[in-house]
């Protein structure tokens, strides 16, 4: 079968540039600067000293194609990539993990480092919605990134998609993303859906137009997030951007939790999302709701 | 509760004297509510501003979103009550002591403290007056108690300090941060008054 990959941000699909074993580290070295996209639990975890140190957010994007666009993540103006936009993302809401990234061109196994790591996927693998699942024959990159997830090695992050249609349904074209299927039922990944801006308890959030939605297989669902992706802030929309956020999360909580697990990292993040900063609340559009750090950070019980 | 006790020089001839030429009287000098180390208990509850978030942390959500005040857990119903006496000898001479009760809240202890001490005065002239006072507390530290925070499968139940459990810190470091003050040991006051 004939796959593409697909931006979720944009419609437009880069010429493939093959670079083989693309894989870039970057250390952060600035302090971080609150911005007026991002949760405000995102400074109380700063303020803690908590950014993500002994954590390595790899970003899988596109680092290498000519297609750039605009957008202000509150450090001015740039024109970046796709793939540069979310790595920065990631890193400006945990600062100290170390980011990797490596080209989605380049088709290569994903390796891990030591400690937690969080793989960050702000793209699907589309292809005509008449294929299942087991018709497709996964890269070395895409095979690798499964396995993770299933086997619960790396928390697996995933943009929703922005076809606004249920996770694993046809979008307009006919086209379905088999990287949202193949992730379903995994013990570590987490799909993230994008809300209009971050939602509040006196300002509940609804999803974002163009955002996918969890549907109706509770597999899915129970593996579903959202987060605000305020475009009027930052000039940028689409689950692309959701992602990136919840990536932070997971290194954030693997700076608190150093010993636990991708998949307890996981559930946390999932059991602990809130409901009530939601749009007339359900699971088939908000899955387990909208991510909450402070909560994810806090015990359940203390006495 | 807080009683406002502070009485000042009670000045109470609580004992008569003892013999006919060396006069022994017992003074309640002082009476009072007004412990540092309660003091220090008390703003463990009001927690801390918090700079990035521009409010004041007093106190967070467990994960399902239950509020946790720090009040209730740093709130007492007896405040650290302090008696200090006076065995006078002579007209120059008094030995101090006396005690603390010590204060108890859900999440912290004050120890009781013993005060103990003395007052000598000389008189360089006959309009002035040379006062040496020394008081040395023992006991009386504030500690603060830990918590039992349950994290569910991420963390597992855990010793931590109460008020940091659900900060970004390790739950093993918060201990790091547990309250503890010990009251000002040694008090040395040598005051020189003269009447015109």
């Amino acid at each position: 079968m004939t796959s593409r990959i697909q931006y979720l941000v944009t419609a437009a699909v880069a010429a493939l540039v093959l670079i083989c074993g693309v894989s870039t580290s970057i250390a952060q070295t600035t302090s971080p600067v609150f911005r007026n996209w991002m949760n405000p639990d995102v400074a109380d975890a700063w303020a803690k000293g908590y950014k993500g140190q002994r954590t390595t957010i790899t970003v899988i994007d596109d680092f290498t194609s000519g297609s750039r666009f605009t957008g202000n993540l509150g450090t001015g103006s740039l024109l970046q990539r796709h793939g540069e936009w979310t790595r920065l993302e990631a890193s400006m809401i945990a600062p100290l993990a170390t980011m990797k990234s490596q080209s989605f061109y380049s088709g290569t196994t994903v390796s891990l480092a030591t400690g937690l790591n969080v793989l960050n996927l702000s793209y699907g693998m589309y292809a005509r919605g008449t294929y299942t699942l087991n018709q497709l024959a996964w890269s070395a990159q895409e095979s690798s990134i499964i396995n993770y997830a299933k086997n619960g090695r790396a928390v697996v992050v995933k943009a929703a998609g922005n076809d606004g249609v249920a996770i694993g349904s046809n979008n307009s074209a006919g086209n379905k993303d088999f990287l949202n299927l193949a992730l379903a039922g995994t013990q570590s990944a987490i799909y993230v859906g994008a809300l209009t801006t971050n939602g509040t308890v006196a300002n509940p959030a609804g999803l974002a137009s163009y955002s996918n939605r969890a549907g109706t297989n509770t597999a899915i669902q129970s593996h579903f997030l959202v987060v605000g992706v305020d475009s009027s802030k930052t000039g940028m929309a689409g689950t692309s951007f959701a992602a990136p956020i919840i990536s932070g999360y997971a290194a954030i909580l693997g700076s608190k939790f150093t010993t636990a697990t991708p998949t307890q990292i996981t559930n946390q993040l999932l059991n602990t999302a809130r409901k009530d900063t939601l749009l007339n609340y359900n699971a088939a559009t908000y899955g387990m709701g909208e991510a909450s750090l402070s909560r994810a950070l806090a015990p359940l019980t203390i006495r | 509760m807080c009683l406002g006790l502070a009485l000042g020089l009670f000045a109470a001839w609580l004992s008569p004297a003892m013999a006919q030429d060396q006069q022994v009287a017992i003074h309640l000098v002082d009476m009072a509510q007004d412990s540092e180390l309660s003091a220090t208990a008390a703003a463990l509850a009001d927690g801390w501003y918090d700079e990035s978030a521009a409010t004041r942390i007093t106190g967070y959500e467990l994960a399902d979103g239950t509020w946790v005040p720090f009040a209730n857990w740093y709130r007492t119903d007896w405040p650290d009550t302090r008696v200090d006496m006076l065995t006078q000898f002579g007209e120059d001479f008094g030995l101090l002591w006396g005690f603390s009760t010590g204060e108890r809240g859900e999440k912290y202890t004050i120890d009781p403290s013993l005060r103990i001490g003395f007052v000598a005065q000389a008189h360089p002239s006959t309009n002035s007056l040379l006062s040496l006072t020394v008081r040395a507390i023992a006991w009386g530290d504030l500690n603060e108690k830990t918590c039992e925070g349950d994290y569910g499968d991420i963390g597992g139940v855990q010793t931590v300090n109460c008020r940091l459990a659900a900060t970004f810190l390790p739950p093993e470091e918060t201990l790091q941060y547990l309250a503890h003050a010990e009251p000002n040991r040694l008090h040395i006051s040598l005051t020189y008054s003269a009447s015109f």
